[in-house]
């Protein structure tokens, strides 16, 4: 399958996102001519164990991230990654979890947005919100570049559209800039030839640098 | 939901159910060797104890993995007038690394074992499975190639079919109770 980046927008320190830098954002996609095609969404849920006795101590992981693509959606991915584990399954695993009793899903956060064909580029920019409420908590982006499986021979073309978009959004003048965090997807046991186990670990790579973001926030208000 | 029958029978009957279920199925039996692995939760880990399998399809070229749940069976009054087991049952294809993501869970192989037959899969009002297996366990951990037949002689025989929650499907019972 085609090879995409998940990129994130990070704020300049002491500002936050807000509604008009996403609107901005998918303005500046139509500058360059991407065409509007569609609403994408993702979910991305956080379980935690539930353990019987609180008091007794236990090495099981404090939550893992359990995600739902647009790309796969009869999928499911579950990523531990404090040991780097991602595991494809059929949606159906959602239901064995649920009968399972051992972890509960506890907060879901929901990406979701428009998609904009550019020529071999596919471009989906979103909004990251709480299931359950309006707040704005990040905007994210995927570049997805449609003839290419293999992440090292794509590397260069994606390095110099990001160029490109670089240049159109500052422009703008916004608070900030997009970043593209490679995942070390070898550790996770995936090959160069992308597929939808990449994405789900990008995007729990993204989940994890919003929390550190907003802990950083947190401690320079505090 | 699935209604379930179980039953066994003599090694040296096999050749002759084989040849029955052929005529009465009308499709060619497929070679069955499965690998399963049973986990049950670790100390203090959920609610309650809980189990799920592991399942691994050594009959492939590439072997694929399978998550199952298994519920309680059906109780009750509505139980008590059919002559099958009906139970809830979950099934997920999972990727390779399945074991490894449930040990990380705390999850801990309580025991495996290796089914090895034939199965027949057919369309009879419901999708219905009959699986004729002999039950192997390991010697060592997951020792496929040295599992020794737990009941020598027996094998297990086992028909399946689907049964949708709220309307337990009349027909697919009696379709495994006409098998």
């Amino acid at each position: 399958m085609p090879l995409k980046w998940v990129l994130q927008w990070q704020p300049n320190a002491g500002t936050t996102v807000n509604s008009q830098i996403l609107n901005e954002v998918s303005q500046c996609v139509e500058t360059i001519n991407g065409v509007k095609e569609g609403r994408w969404k993702a979910t991305l849920t956080f379980y935690k164990p539930m353990i019987r006795e609180q008091a007794v101590p236990t090495d099981y992981p404090r939550d893992f991230l359990g995600i739902s693509l647009p790309e796969q959606p009869n999928k499911y991915y579950f990523i531990i990654r404090g040991q780097r584990i991602v595991l494809e399954a059929d949606s159906s695993i959602q239901t064995i979890m649920e009968k399972l009793q051992s972890y509960k899903s506890r907060v879901a956060l929901i990406f979701e947005g428009f998609q904009y064909q550019l020529g071999d580029f596919q471009l989906r920019v979103g909004k990251v919100v709480p299931s359950h409420s309006e707040n704005l908590r990040g905007i994210v982006m995927e570049v997805e570049y449609l003839p290419i499986s293999s992440l090292d021979k794509s590397r260069q073309i994606m390095e110099e559209f990001l160029d490109i978009w670089q240049e159109a959004v500052s422009k703008r003048s916004l608070p900030g800039h997009f970043t593209h965090i490679e995942p070390n997807f070898a550790e996770y046991g995936l090959s160069d030839h992308y597929s939808s186990q990449h994405t789900a670990v990008q995007y729990a790579t993204v989940m994890a640098q919003l929390i550190a973001s907003v802990q950083t926030v947190q401690s320079v208000r505090n | 939901m699935e209604c379930v029958v179980q039953g066994i029978i003599e090694t040296q009957h096999v050749e002759a159910l084989e040849i029955l279920l052929q005529g009465l199925c009308g499709v060619h039996r497929e070679r069955l060797r499965i690998h399963e692995l049973c986990l049950k939760s670790g100390p203090n880990l959920g609610v309650v104890a809980s189990e799920v399998q592991l399942l691994c399809d050594l009959e492939q070229p590439e072997p694929t993995w399978t998550v199952r749940h298994v519920g309680g069976a059906m109780r009750g009054s509505g139980a008590e007038q059919i002559s099958v087991l009906v139970r809830t049952m979950v099934e997920s294809k999972v990727s390779k690394n399945a074991l490894r993501l449930f040990y990380a869970l705390g999850y801990k192989l309580d025991h495996e074992l290796l089914r090895v037959g034939f199965a027949f899969h057919f369309q009879r009002g419901a999708q219905i499975t009959i699986t004729v297996s002999s039950v192997n366990k390991m010697p060592k951990l997951h020792a496929t190639d040295e599992a020794l037949p737990v009941t020598p002689g027996i094998q297990l025989v086992e028909v399946t079919a689907p049964a949708s929650v709220g309307k337990l499907s009349r027909s697919c019972c009696c379709n495994v109770l006409f098998l």
